[in-house]
């Protein structure tokens, strides 16, 4: 039996340092990444389900940051219904994008998914699918977190950890919280990673090109780093191209 | 707070307005463009409408946050307020300590004068104001300090003496829950519900707990609380809701308790759902704390 001060102390710690390594990777690279590109073209054109992450996402980014917000919101029945039939609708929608994404990959022979990219996976399924099955077991999880799971949340930030706000939730809940430091500490071994650390400095240095190209005053130095850059970007973006075709 | 919401409101009908005038299919494209940073398009301008309207939409979720965050900003607790800011220098009832007993203040003086008294009793004195003065040499010529309270706190606590400050809330802590008024009840259900935000701003009952006759409405991650007074009674209940039912933060700021009021209605509603509904214990999914 796993004790709870592994699953909700150490696992966040852990994750916490697998983040920290990203952050160095991101801010030691100097040239685009190759990962980023292939991951960015398999992942398809559809991306309503990437939407519905990236709802379901900021909802618990919300209800962290403003928990007497969200409290205050779910107080009229409609507000709490629209919001809490808003995150299920968003993660039904979810789970069903990233199902089609896992069983295109596991057919497709030619673009198989490395370990980590599987057990990363495997963590974000079981992920949505704990959090739906909170959404309809252990209803008006938007107000009920703010005075538990939000708190533990804060508790690490502080390096205070408070583990009984969360040990002694329902078997869903916990395992919802420990997928989520799971999802962490293994995304940054994934292609994943490197399409974000890819998408963010290819943004940051075209928008520092713009801005020099419009006229704006950027240090001669990052000027040239944003050129230089955008052309390795593009040069690689060539080669693959014609290598496809 | 009408305002706020007519303001996001006014939003979203110039989002919708905007992305009104482009295309579908140059929409979609520049949706594309947005998302995918390799995608290159030959138009910038419905790149610039989309990214424009989602930052307009961040923007937006915010303000309404932080406004919902505003509107739900507690009203203090007129007692703790007495407890901190009157009760060093004067009692309710128990005579005179460095200023004036404020048992039946609100008859003694018009409710206009304590407001500008409170406010500022420097200003009353030097107005001439002959209650005031009298009041200044009485009590060894001491002034009492200017108080920062708001309007509505002074509102609260003027109320809160009239209604019998300090000694009403004892005799309250005392009452069993059979007393209670149909007001008090009706207090508790919204307290329960949700209706009525607690005065510490915390979580209300029905996050987690439902009773049978609300039960599209209440949480269920806590066990139903239809029987919970007939379980408990009074005193152990009392107990139960002053420490919090679950081991968590009650408050988003830290305290962890409801108010003796807060207490006594919902004890007041609990005991009335227990008399509606003779329903038999429902099994709880989270080991029946309760």
């Amino acid at each position: 039996m796993v004790s709870d001060e592994f699953l909700f102390i150490v696992a966040p710690g852990l994750s916490a340092a697998s983040l920290l390594s990203l952050s160095l990777r991101c801010a030691l690279r100097r040239q685009p990444e190759r990962g980023g590109e292939q991951t960015e073209r398999t992942a398809g054109a559809r991306t309503i389900w990437r939407w519905a992450i990236a709802i379901v996402l900021a909802g618990h980014l919300l209800a962290f940051a403003f928990p007497a917000g969200v409290l205050a919101w779910n107080r009229q029945p409609l507000r709490l219904f629209i919001l809490e039939g808003t995150g299920l609708a968003a993660g039904i929608v979810a789970l069903f994008g990233l199902t089609t994404v896992l069983v295109r990959r596991a057919l497709d022979n030619r673009d198989a998914p490395s370990p980590a990219e599987v057990v990363a996976g495997t963590f974000i399924c079981i992920e949505v699918v704990s959090g739906l099955a909170i959404a309809v077991l252990y209803r008006w999880g938007s107000s009920w977190s703010v005075v538990t799971l939000g708190p533990y949340l804060l508790s690490l930030v502080r390096l205070e950890p408070a583990v009984g706000l969360v040990a002694d939730m329902p078997f869903p809940v916990r395992l919802h919280v420990f997928c989520a430091f799971a999802v962490v500490a293994s995304l940054p071994f994934t292609r994943l990673a490197g399409a974000v650390i890819s998408s963010l400095t290819r943004r940051m240095h075209s928008t520092v090109a713009r801005a020099a190209l419009a006229g704006a005053a950027v240090p001669r130095g990052l000027q040239m780093r944003s050129t230089k850059h955008l052309q390795v970007a593009l040069s690689m973006f060539s080669v693959d191209h014609e290598r496809e075709n | 707070m009408a305002r706020p919401y007519g303001y996001a409101l006014a939003i979203i009908l110039g989002i919708i307005k905007r992305l009104a005038s482009v295309p579908i299919r140059t929409l979609a494209e520049a949706c594309r463009c947005t998302w995918r940073p390799g995608y290159a398009v030959a138009n910038t301008e419905p790149v610039a409408v989309v990214g424009g309207a989602v930052m307009k939409c961040a923007a937006l979720c915010f303000l309404l946050m932080t406004g919902a965050a505003l509107e739900a900003r507690a009203q203090s607790d007129p007692s703790a307020v007495f407890t901190r800011k009157c009760s060093g220098c004067h009692t309710f009832g128990n005579g005179v300590l460095v200023g004036p007993d404020l048992k039946g203040v609100t008859e003694r003086h018009s409710r206009r004068w304590l407001v500008s008294w409170i406010s500022s009793s420097e200003r009353a004195i030097r107005s001439g104001d002959s209650a005031a003065v009298a009041l200044f040499n009485k009590y060894r010529q001491q002034r009492m300090p200017d108080q920062n309270l708001s309007g509505d706190d002074v509102a609260a606590l003027l109320d809160y003496f009239a209604s019998g400050g300090p000694e009403a809330d004892a005799r309250r802590k005392s009452r069993r829950a059979n007393m209670a008024t149909a007001a008090e009840i009706d207090l508790g259900r919204s307290l329960f519900l949700g209706e009525q935000p607690l005065a510490d701003g915390g979580a209300s009952c029905s996050s987690c707990h439902r009773l049978t006759g609300t039960a599209s409405r209440g949480g269920s991650l806590g066990p139903d609380l239809t029987r919970a007074y007939a379980r408990f009674q009074d005193k152990r209940l009392a107990s139960l809701l002053e420490r919090g039912c679950f081991p968590r933060v009650g408050h988003v700021g830290g305290r962890n308790s409801v108010t003796d009021q807060e207490s006594f209605a919902l004890r007041a509603f609990l005991r009335q759902a227990t008399m509606n509904q003779r329903a038999p214990v429902a099994s709880s999914k989270h080991g029946g704390r309760w």
